[in-house]
């Protein structure tokens, strides 16, 4: 993830979250608030409907003790009552009606002790009728009212109905009255427009969302025939979501619209800041992309003031440093160079001098001893004399061309291993080499070196005793992976893990007159040619180094 | 004249002014009465024909008028396509007394619509009904006897007489106003179970009960009569038939 999208997330992260949390709790806390003020106000319109109701069936039922004591009074009752056939029967009958209008009741109903109807308002016509389970449920209910819908001639009528009783004669008569108590009354009885009052009719349980406000026993004669099986009518209340819900959705969606126009925002403000800032920031990665040892001329530095100047100003000093250091460096490495050429030459030379000296020394003893066979000694020895002129003469032109790679032309080794055999004279040579080889992808001055480096440490490690140093050559691998492998071993001292470990590096040596070049030189040529080398040895056992140098042509 | 011909017609001198039942819907007789026609801006009626008890209590206690009962003139009978058996004299009074406001007694034979056998047939079954017992709008004795008919009708036990297709569901039947000829539609459609008809009483009443479905059965409830109220002083003067209707003779010169 690239600094610009870190930037933008971040931004977003920044922006966003703690926006969402403030709505989140906005939104948290007011619903909670809504909430209990919404039960706040079912409380109050429950408090005020259950005083409208116990004063409205309060003043119904003093109405109906009015209409009663006036019954009770009146000899027509008396005589209607005793009389069936009297005109007072008649008057009776139609009593009701009259005194339901004028206490503007929707219901009026008169009974005897029996249930039986002796008058009633809303059916002028249903005398006669038993029905006592209607004023057995109003006095059965604690609020002394029950609600009850009525058969009239041409449908029903719903009422909250209450009862005055009286005695005539030693008998008890029951007055049972009450006003309409359909939807459009139940509803005026909440004075809250946001809590609406409902009559669930029934004989289960209101819905979940309401609240009860009261029950009350409810009868309905339309459905009985009869008032017979109490069931109950809930007055419950529901509050009006409707502008809660709104409220709601309107702060969510703002919320919404918010959360958007931040989330934009911040995603451009992020885009443009990091465009500010992660170009020149680029630039520097490019800049810096580019610095190497041999580039170090870059600059840096931009004239900003601000933290990226700071950095440029870093790096620029940086790369000055870095210019000064590898001019340190390289000069060092030219002196080291220059020294290990000296050590070099030195050696080398010193190895190509080593078989005149020999047979200088050689010829100096014959010409001492025995003069008479200088000649013949001369004869024997000056191969070995032109050898190693060749060799050094040889060792000169390579030297005077330095760095150039050495050749690798075809080169066929037997005469080299011959050559370096011959070279040996203070130990007995065990050469060990087929009638042909297959020629090598190698110098011959530099296998010459190679093989003169082994032999002589060969010899060296002899110590001056007697010993015998073994060279071997044989053809290894086939096709491409043909290979020549030369071996040089002795019966020397040998050497301990240590000092193999170290063996190849450069000036490492056990001999108090040694370079330590050596075996350095041979990896180098070596890994020049393509070649390997591996040691064999362990104390006092003698070494055997095994190299293997590439053929020049497949079998 | 037969004064149940006109609603109400005023007349000019000699003749008298006569007014039948209820003018004007909606307009009280006792005003009438006491004011005259308003809508003729003229003087007060010489007779008032009416089966209002309100109007006839009222007109009894005036001494401007004088009340003459005439005879029984219209049966009122349930008619429906059940066969129960016919109330009781009994019950016939019993409904004339309580059922009913206005002078009315238990009907009387005879009963020529049951005797009429000239014109039979079976009776259509009815059809499915949404139990309504139909009476004639402008009919208060009517309407009073449906609804007692459907307040028996939810009794339990409903008396025998109360035709069973009523009776047996009792719960959603109940009392509708119509007008004219929309009670024979209704009979015949099925739109009513049953209808409380006024016909007049005589032997000229043939096949089955009038404005009812040939053949359906007509149970006679109650006799109703008018009272005829005149005028102090109005020199009206008529005869009263048989069948209840007036012969009205020519009036003095005042």
């Amino acid at each position: 993830m690239n600094f610009r999208a870190r930037l933008t997330l971040g931004m977003v992260a920044v922006a966003v979250i703690p926006l969402a949390i403030l709505g989140y709790g906005v939104r948290r806390e007011m619903t909670a608030r809504l909430d209990a003020d919404a039960a706040h106000r079912v409380d109050a319109v429950r408090a005020a409907l259950a005083s409208e109701l116990a004063t409205t069936i309060a003043a119904d039922r003093a109405r109906l003790q009015s209409l009663a004591s006036d019954l009770s009074a009146d000899n027509r009752f008396r005589i209607a009552l005793t009389n069936e056939e009297s005109a007072d029967r008649r008057w009776l009958l139609d009593w009701a009606g009259g005194s339901m209008k004028l206490a503007d009741f929707a219901i009026l109903q008169l009974q005897d002790s029996a249930g039986r109807v002796l008058s009633s308002g809303q059916f002028r016509n249903d005398f006669d009728r038993v029905a006592p389970a209607l004023p057995h449920s109003i006095a059965s209910s604690p609020a002394g009212a029950a609600v009850v819908n009525a058969r009239t001639p041409d449908g029903s009528v719903r009422a909250l109905t209450t009862l005055a009783t009286f005695a005539v004669r030693g008998e008890r008569f029951t007055i049972i009255g009450g006003a309409a108590f359909d939807s459009a009354r139940v509803a005026r009885l909440s004075s809250d427009g946001t809590v609406a009052a409902l009559l669930e009719l029934g004989r289960g349980s209101p819905p979940n969302d309401a609240v009860v406000a009261d029950s009350l026993p409810y009868l309905d004669e339309a459905a009985t025939g009869t008032a017979s099986g109490t069931a109950v009518a809930h007055l419950v209340l529901i509050p009006d979501a409707g502008p809660t819900r709104a409220l709601k959705a309107g702060v969510v969606r703002w919320l919404l619209l918010t959360l958007g126009g931040t989330l934009v925002l911040a995603v451009i403000v992020a885009t443009l800041l990091g465009r500010v800032v992660s170009a020149p920031i680029d630039d520097l990665a490019e800049r810096t992309a580019r610095l190497d040892l041999d580039r170090l001329n870059q600059k840096f530095a931009t004239g900003r003031d601000d933290e990226l100047g700071a950095l440029e100003r870093t790096l620029n000093a940086l790369s000055g440093r870095l210019r000064t250091s590898v001019a340190r460096l390289r000069e060092a490495e030219r002196a080291a160079a220059t020294g290990d050429l000296a050590r070099q030459v030195n050696h080398d030379i010193k190895n190509g001098l080593a078989p005149i000296r020999n047979v200088l020394r050689h010829l100096a003893q014959t010409a001492e001893r025995e003069p008479a066979t200088l000649a013949a000694v001369y004869a024997e020895r000056r191969g070995t004399l032109e050898a190693s002129v060749e060799y050094l003469d040889e060792l000169a032109r390579t030297y005077a061309r330095l760095s150039p790679a050495l050749g690798r032309g075809a080169t066929d080794p037997r005469p080299v291993v011959q050559e370096v055999a011959r070279g040996v004279s203070t130990a007995t040579v065990d050469l060990r080499m087929p009638e042909t080889l297959p020629r090598i992808r190698a110098d011959a001055v530099v296998l010459h070196r190679i093989l003169d480096n082994l032999v002589s440490n060969a010899v060296e490690s002899l110590d001056g005793n007697p010993g015998t140093v073994i060279i071997t050559a044989e053809t290894v691998g086939t096709g491409d992976g043909r290979r020549v492998r030369f071996a040089v071993s002795d019966t020397g001292r040998g050497m301990t893990r240590a000092e193999l470990d170290r063996a190849f590096n450069d000036f490492y040596t056990t001999k108090a007159a040694g370079t330590g070049l050596g075996l350095s030189v041979v990896r180098r040529l070596l890994t020049d040619v393509g070649g390997s080398v591996k040691a064999d040895t362990a104390p006092g056992e003698g070494s055997t180094f095994t190299i293997e140098i590439p053929a020049a042509e497949a079998e | 004249m037969d004064w149940r011909a006109g609603c109400a017609h005023a007349t000019t001198s000699p003749d008298p002014i006569v007014v039948a039942e209820s003018p004007v819907a909606g307009v009280d007789l006792r005003d009438v009465l006491d004011r005259g026609l308003v809508a003729s801006n003229g003087p007060r009626p010489d007779v008032v024909v009416t089966r209002d008890p309100a109007v006839v209590s009222y007109a009894a206690g005036s001494r401007d008028y004088i009340t003459v009962v005439l005879p029984y003139d219209r049966t009122y009978v349930l008619v429906s396509a059940d066969t129960s058996p016919l109330p009781t004299p009994a019950d016939r009074d019993a409904l004339a007394r309580n059922a009913v406001t206005a002078d009315a007694r238990g009907a009387k034979e005879p009963f020529a619509w049951l005797a009429d056998t000239s014109c039979t047939g079976a009776p259509g079954s009815p059809a499915a009904s949404p139990g309504i017992v139909a009476y004639a709008a402008d009919d208060p004795i009517a309407r009073q006897l449906a609804e007692r008919i459907v307040a028996l009708a939810a009794a339990r036990p409903a008396p025998a007489w109360v035709p069973g297709n009523l009776s047996s569901r009792a719960t959603g039947l109940r009392v509708a106003a119509m007008w004219g000829d929309s009670i024979t539609a209704a009979l015949a459609t099925g739109r009513a179970a049953a209808a409380i008809i006024g016909i007049t009483r005589g032997p000229h009443t043939h096949c089955g009960v009038p404005a009812a479905p040939l053949a359906w059965r007509g149970v006679p409830l109650v006799d109703s009569r008018a009272h005829a109220i005149v005028r102090r002083g109005s020199g009206a003067a008529f005869v009263i038939n048989d069948d209840g209707t007036l012969h009205f003779v020519r009036r003095k010169s005042p």
